[in-house]
């Protein structure tokens, strides 16, 4: 497969942000593997006391593919959004191979879940319950906790306010921990 | 539920998070009305907010980048070797892979244990992984796994070894198959692996049932020697061994397994010889007799704790020989107990084959007393010490840098602690009193009712407050606390908790219908403020109680043990001073299957 060009990468999220949903099939495949082998090299350079900054990798996967001269903000915070989505379908399709007896540990996940284990196919479920009710808060949600954004960065990306992104994402950290704690 | 009710308890919800918080329970009984579900729905998401972390953190991508480097040691994608091919996986072990493969050359069967290709950019695993393979290969012994290279694939390493069928000496224990006369022939086949390991001067540091596979044809090998030290480099920059480094840490460092086959010199962190061998050696053959380990308790500190000073225990009409045999190898000194791996190979074999060997006469039935629920080791004045030692080295700390320990001539430990601190034990179990399960894997079923044990230090009072509907602590359970492990039911009374003898060993039996989240209060005195610990059993908390209650967690702090069926025991420690003045509160979490 060809390197993609930054060009096109830039086109495609231009593409998808204006509304384009076909863009997001071409986009994915180059993300994802894109933050596959990002993910492996920072493995690979941590050292105890060293943590992995989520913002920092897929800073790193969106200047890699669409190029610095072309690193927009708009298009950076659309790239965000998108590298949050494709980062939750990996960890929890990873979670639910490895099947639910084998929890996948989440220390930092505590604002979540009481217990240092966190089931991602449980909170994935959750997350689609919540997204029923109010897509919103679903996006919100991955864009804070599977890439990292602040709340300032998804206020831009949606375009509302940040005391609205602060408001839903109070409320979906208690939906969500409230669903998970109770099973 | 609809968007529309969403809206609705989001908004009651805000404008509750925009008041004081002392406010915000009757803010929503007011804005709710007489919409009971509505008030319900608002209030478990404010306490779901409470008791959430404010400062959520973004964990999903370092977790992204674990979970996709470890995909590669996966046994989905089994790895292309030169020389073997792969036929399954055998399991996890300590560090990584374990995967049955063929030699292409020599068709053989070969294990190949793999260090996980995120474990090879740390030094130190892959040091200790080239080490555990270096000094296996050092010795040639028929009772010694053979080692027979190590290998690179990418990134990742691995070491083939002698594929051994058959069962691991801790799963025969538990399906109950060794008879006295097997016990006492493995005992003889690991002593003699022993004897040849400690003459190269390697010393094993981690001899238990888990480590040593029994075949079939009951030839004995023994696995593992991956924290094996050569004894004469452990010490040379006059440090304490590393023992905490070994089978006690997990790839995250976190202290898991069992200190119960530890040597009492492991245990205090001191150097140690192949004489530590024969005493894990010993507790194995003993345990492998009885049914049982030597040196039990609630905790792994209590473990540690009985290992430094309690003595072994034997069923009447133990084999006198017998007897003799375990005293030896069970000594607390080293220069008393058997000096050599040989010595004690003698002296088994003498038993094996004397005339009068009888099996039912040395080794009686296996115990049936409970062994979880046993008094702690009796008070005296060197426990609290003793267990602060403990408590730390399960911490991970290293104690000597705290506390200079007297070197083991000058016996007792002298021992200054800068906070004293007060251990409590909890525990839970099966619903019948299986109080006997040693590594806990076969209570706690999913919907299984469940035993609650909690041992505290010094007397108090006890009370238990349990969710209701919604999470929220509406009720007292009532609970029945029994002794021993025994099922004589004595009700908690009614408001005013259970009193806790000191050093007491009670049960609470718990239904799963009712929770598997409680919280436990341990109070020096009977509480009488906030008013609802006066109340009786099964009392409904009020909205200002509930309220009250919160206010309290948040007094007298909380801690937060989680038990599980792998980890069915838990010791925490809390500041003696804290301990003495003011209630501990303890919320448990018991994660069923």
């Amino acid at each position: 497969m060809a390197e993609p060009s930054s060009h096109d990468v830039t086109q495609l999220l231009q593409a998808w942000s204006e509304g384009k949903q076909e863009a997001l099939d071409e986009l994915i495949p180059l993300v994802e593997r894109e933050l596959h082998r990002l993910a492996e090299i920072y493995m690979r350079r941590e050292r105890p006391g060293h943590t992995l900054q989520a913002t920092a990798l897929v800073n790193e996967a969106y200047m890699k593919l669409a190029g610095w001269q072309h690193a927009q903000w708009n298009n950076r915070g659309h790239f965000f959004a998108l590298a949050a989505r494709v980062m939750r379908h990996i960890l929890v399709d990873y979670s639910r191979k490895k099947g639910i007896k084998e929890k996948v540990p989440l220390e930092e996940a505590a604002f979540i879940f009481d217990e240092p284990m966190a089931d991602l196919a449980a909170l994935d479920d959750a997350l689609k319950s919540l997204e029923q009710l109010d897509e919103r808060k679903g996006r919100i949600v991955e864009m804070r906790f599977f890439a990292g954004l602040s709340l300032e960065e998804i206020a831009e990306v949606l375009g509302i306010s940040v005391r609205t992104v602060i408001r839903d994402w109070n409320l979906a950290k208690a939906w969500l921990y409230r669903e998970l704690n109770n099973k | 539920m609809t968007p529309k009710r969403l809206q609705q308890i989001e908004q009651i919800f805000h404008d509750a998070l925009d008041r004081n918080e002392s406010e915000q329970l009757d803010f929503v009984r007011r804005a709710c009305g007489d919409d009971d579900e509505l008030c319900r729905e608002v209030l478990s998401l404010l306490e779901a907010h409470h008791r959430a972390h404010q400062n959520a953190t973004q964990p999903a991508l370092k977790l992204a980048a674990q979970e996709i480097a470890a995909e590669r040691a996966q046994p989905a994608a089994f790895p292309e070797l030169e020389n073997y091919d792969v036929i399954s996986a055998l399991g996890r072990g300590g560090m990584g892979e374990v995967l049955l493969a063929k030699d292409k050359r020599l068709k053989r069967k070969v294990a190949l244990k793999f260090l996980p290709s995120y474990y090879a950019v740390n030094e130190e695993r892959l040091r200790r992984f080239e080490q555990e393979a270096l000094t296996a290969s050092a010795l040639t012994h028929p009772n010694i796994l053979t080692v027979y290279e190590i290998g690179q694939t990418g990134d990742s390493y691995f070491i083939a070894t002698e594929f051994v069928e058959g069962q691991t000496l801790r799963q025969r224990i538990r399906e109950g198959t060794v008879n006295p006369g097997a016990a006492l022939e493995i005992a003889i086949q690991i002593a003699n692996a022993l004897q040849a390991a400690h003459t190269a001067g390697i010393v094993h540091r981690d001899i238990k049932p888990d480590n040593i596979m029994v075949r079939p044809d009951g030839f004995v090998k023994i696995l593992d020697f991956g924290i094996a030290k050569l004894t004469e480099t452990a010490n040379h920059d006059g440090t304490v061994p590393t023992w905490s480094a070994g089978s006690f840490e997990t790839a995250t460092g976190q202290v898991i397994g069992t200190p119960a086959y530890l040597s009492p010199e492991q245990a205090r962190g001191l150097k140690l010889d192949g004489r530590s061998d024969l005493f894990s050696l010993g507790i194995v053959l003993y345990e492998m007799l009885f049914g049982r380990q030597p040196f039990a308790g609630p905790s792994a500190a209590d473990v540690m704790v009985a290992i430094l000073e309690k003595e072994p225990t034997f069923p009447p009409n133990t084999n006198p020989t017998l007897k003799r045999i375990l005293s030896k190898a069970l000594n607390k000194y080293s220069d008393h107990r058997y000096q050599s791996a040989e010595a004690l190979a003698k002296d088994l074999r003498h038993l094996q084959q004397a005339p009068s060997h009888d099996t039912t006469a040395f080794a009686t039935t296996q115990f049936d007393l409970p062994i979880t629920a046993s008094a702690p080791a009796k008070r005296n004045r060197w426990r609290v010490p003793v267990v602060l030692i403990a408590t730390l080295l399960l911490a991970g700390f290293i104690a000597y840098r705290f506390w200079p320990v007297a070197p083991p001539t000058s016996s007792p430990i002298t021992v200054s602690a800068p906070v004293e601190v007060i251990q409590y034990s909890l525990e839970v179990a099966g619903p019948k009193g299986q109080t006997t399960f040693t590594n806990g894997a076969e209570a706690l079923a999913a919907k299984q009712d469940f035993k609650f044990h909690f041992v505290a230090p010094k007397s108090g009072y006890l009370y238990i407050i349990a969710p209701g509907k919604d999470n929220l602590p509406e009720t007292f359970l009532t609970a029945q606390a029994s002794k021993d492990g025994s099922l004589k039911t004595n009700a908690i009374p009614a408001g005013v908790g259970y009193k806790f003898p000191a050093e007491d060993a009670y049960w609470i039996n718990l239904s799963h219908a009712h929770t598997t989240t409680f919280s436990v209060v341990f109070a020096p005195t009977p509480q009488t403020a906030p008013a609802f610990f006066t109340l009786p059993a099964g009392h409904k908390l009020t909205i200002s109680e509930q309220q009250e209650w919160e206010t309290f967690r948040k007094e007298v702090g909380v801690q937060q043990p989680a038990l599980t069926a792998a980890q069915p025991r838990v010791a925490v420690t809390v500041p003696a001073n804290q301990a003495n003045t003011k209630p501990v509160l303890f919320d448990v979490t018991v994660k069923l299957k």
